[in-house]
């Protein structure tokens, strides 16, 4: 892994003036919209899902989320890049994916708070927000028929992702029992004698 | 930017990209990198290995042990870290005792007002102009009953202070008490008679008495002072004579006790306003921080987690919810159980027939906050009631108040903390009682009522820093 340069608290400039405060926030409405989970929302709730959502900063080599800590929700990054690893048992340690801005992860923890399955490092400078399972929560109280869109989408994700795990799944079965046939007329083959 | 739906699938499709795989970093130099426990493979019989398998086991050995001990000096300076940060901690709340109870309180006020407030937010109310509204009704509230209570309890003080310094009144007081404490069995009376005894034989009522026709001993006759020779003829004269002179002596202590209290609060009073203002400055406080901490809480919390560094985001994140769930948990049902209980001992204390039932139920209700001790300490102003005049017996008002603090803490301890409070706090009995007195010395009344949830809470910030610490230390002796 690269070697750690500095680390970055998780606060953003705080002497922001107004304009700039406005300025941000039409950034971060605009990349959330982008997102699937957010899809379909008008633009007051994405306001009030940004108005909640946790914001920050990560330096370069900063790890965002660890393998195996409980998880606590899902991550969309506003700007800048991350990378996921994860580590097998061994030691070894597998890059799975690279996400820029307006990409997510996580949200699976949005739902339960099983360990991470993977860690996910900055890869530069990067802006990310955080939507967290206490705010959905407490959006189920505050605003029930958007917590309920939210919770719907996630299930839609997750389906989708269900589905095409499945089809891998069948795709490779097909591989192993094409393989094995092939591996049986082979062996046939060499045991018939000369003539 | 990405396709949601391809990033989505990425972590799940790796067997189609190309995959980067990243050995564990080995130094370049001839000795070892850092090792960890598992780097060489288990040898059955070292007397087979080779001379360079027999070192490499060897050096590994070696560092293993020095990994422990490093691992253990870590852990000493930490604990010692630990101990000293709390041992300071302990310290400077002591000092800011005061300060800490006001803040405490204004933010249980907060806390418990904060669901009202957020359910009508909801509603798009302005959340300001909600929390005004609702600090100036409990101001209202709160000024009104103290008006009525004030003025009712100064009158009913008055009263009775005037009744104890009239003698007509003082002494059908004393005749009525000496009557009550005469039907107890002599069991119980036995420790009073004891210490009569000993007021007696240091003679401290025949100095103090000023007047010889108040004193139990002698009267003035044809201006002559003369001892009181009672010369009982039964049993049962000599002992009331003697409570007649131990109710007579507890009231000359009691007159000399108000006395002395007055003299001291009108001294202070007139020497320094201070007193009076700073009532007065510490409720206004109070109001204030409350105001900020209802209309400012999701805007505090928000900023809290925000200061928090990232490597330790997340478990705050999840710390911070389950201390609001535990705390919200533990102040509803308590609610719920003191208003549940107040009814109860309301009720009952009304079909007994007492005076100031409603007030005795609240006392008692409240007084079941404190663990274990509060029940029986909730029953002593309704025991008074019943021994100060009552159509009940002391006796039966005993029997009768006793088993209704039994029952109240059996549909207690059967019915509400199960369903209601069930395991949102979970200490062990005497851990609760040494807290509930580590409350009451730090923060008195405040320390006494909220001394366990606070405790719970503490208890778990710990486990989870301990937790995160564990795989901390972890990483820094193991260098991943």
């Amino acid at each position: 892994m690269a070697e750690k340069k500095k680390f970055v608290d998780g606060i953003w400039e705080p002497n922001l003036d107004r304009a700039r405060k406005v300025r941000i926030e039409r950034d971060i409405v605009s990349v959330l919209q982008k997102v699937t989970i957010f899809e379909g929302l008008s633009p007051r709730e994405i306001h009030d899902i940004a108005r909640i959502a946790h914001h920050r900063h990560y330096g370069e080599g900063e790890a965002i989320i660890h393998q195996g800590q409980a998880s606590a929700g899902m991550y969309i990054i506003v700007e800048g890049k991350v990378q996921v690893t994860k580590e097998w048992k061994d030691g070894t340690i597998v890059h799975l994916t690279t996400l820029e801005a307006g990409g997510f992860f996580g949200d699976v923890g949005l739902l339960d708070n099983a360990p991470r399955t993977a860690t996910v490092t900055a890869v530069r400078d990067s802006k990310i927000i955080g939507f967290f399972r206490p705010e959905l929560l407490g959006l189920m109280d505050s605003d029930p028929k958007l917590a309920s869109k939210l919770v719907f989408k996630l299930a839609e994700v997750l389906a989708r992702r269900l589905r095409y795990t499945n089809n891998e799944l069948e795709k490779a079965q097909q591989d192993i029992d094409r393989l094995e046939a092939a591996q049986k007329d082979s062996t046939k083959t060499d045991t018939q004698p000369l003539i | 930017m990405n396709n949601p739906s391809d990033d989505s699938t990425k972590l799940h499709s790796s067997s189609d990209e190309a995959v980067n795989r990243v050995q564990p970093q080995q130094s370049s130099t001839d000795t070892p990198a850092l090792a960890t426990e598992t780097i060489t493979p288990p040898i059955s019989n070292p007397e087979l290995a080779t001379p360079a398998a027999q070192t490499l086991t060897r050096e590994s050995v070696e560092q293993t042990r020095q990994l422990r001990t490093v691992s253990a000096m870590l852990k000493l300076v930490v604990l010692g870290i630990v101990l000293g940060a709390l041992a300071l901690s302990i310290g400077l709340i002591y000092l800011v005792r005061d300060i800490l109870a006001l803040v405490l309180v204004s933010f249980l006020i907060a806390y418990i007002l904060g669901p009202i407030v957020d359910a009508l937010e909801r509603r798009r109310l302005n959340r300001t102009l909600v929390v005004v509204i609702i600090m100036l009704a409990i101001l209202c509230g709160f000024a009104t009953f103290s008006t009525l209570a004030v003025s009712s309890v100064a009158e009913q003080v008055t009263k009775i202070h005037d009744d104890i310094r009239n003698k007509g009144t003082g002494d059908l007081i004393v005749s009525m008490v000496v009557n009550r404490l005469d039907s107890l069995p002599d069991l119980l009376l036995a420790p009073l008679l004891s210490y009569l005894k000993k007021s007696e034989e240091s003679n401290e009522t025949l100095q103090e008495t000023t007047n010889p026709d108040d004193s139990p001993l002698t009267s003035k006759k044809d201006g002559v002072i003369e001892l009181k020779l009672a010369e009982p003829t039964n049993a049962a004269a000599v002992r009331h004579e003697k409570l007649s002179r131990l109710v007579r002596l507890a009231q000359e202590q009691t007159l000399k006790y108000i006395s002395n209290q007055s003299e001291q609060i009108v001294s202070m009073l007139s020497n320094s306003a201070r007193g009076a203002f700073s009532a007065f400055t510490t409720g206004i406080i109070s109001l204030f921080l409350t105001f900020f901490l209802l209309n400012d809480a999701p805007r505090l919390r928000k900023a809290f987690i925000e200061i928090v560094p990232n490597r330790f985001f997340e478990p705050m994140l999840i710390l911070v919810n389950q201390l609001d769930q535990q705390l919200g948990s533990y102040l509803r049902s308590r609610l719920i159980q003191t208003a549940a209980l107040s009814i109860f001992f309301a009720l009952g204390y009304w079909i007994l027939g007492l005076r100031f039932a409603i007030t005795l139920g609240i006392i008692a209700g409240f007084a079941n906050l404190i663990p274990y001790i509060g029940p029986f300490i909730g029953a002593v102003p309704a025991l008074i009631v019943v021994f100060l005049g009552s159509h009940l017996s002391l006796g039966w008002g005993l029997l009768v108040i006793l088993g209704l603090t039994l029952t109240a803490q059996l549909i207690d301890n059967a019915i509400i903390f199960p369903l209601i409070i069930g395991k949102s706090v979970e200490l062990g009995p005497v851990m609760t009682i040494v807290v509930v007195l580590l409350g009451e010395r730090f923060l008195g009344l405040v320390g006494l009522l909220m001394a366990v949830p606070i405790a719970a809470m503490l208890k778990l910030i710990f486990q989870e820093i301990y937790t995160e610490f564990r795989g901390y230390t972890r990483s820094i002796v193991h260098g991943n």
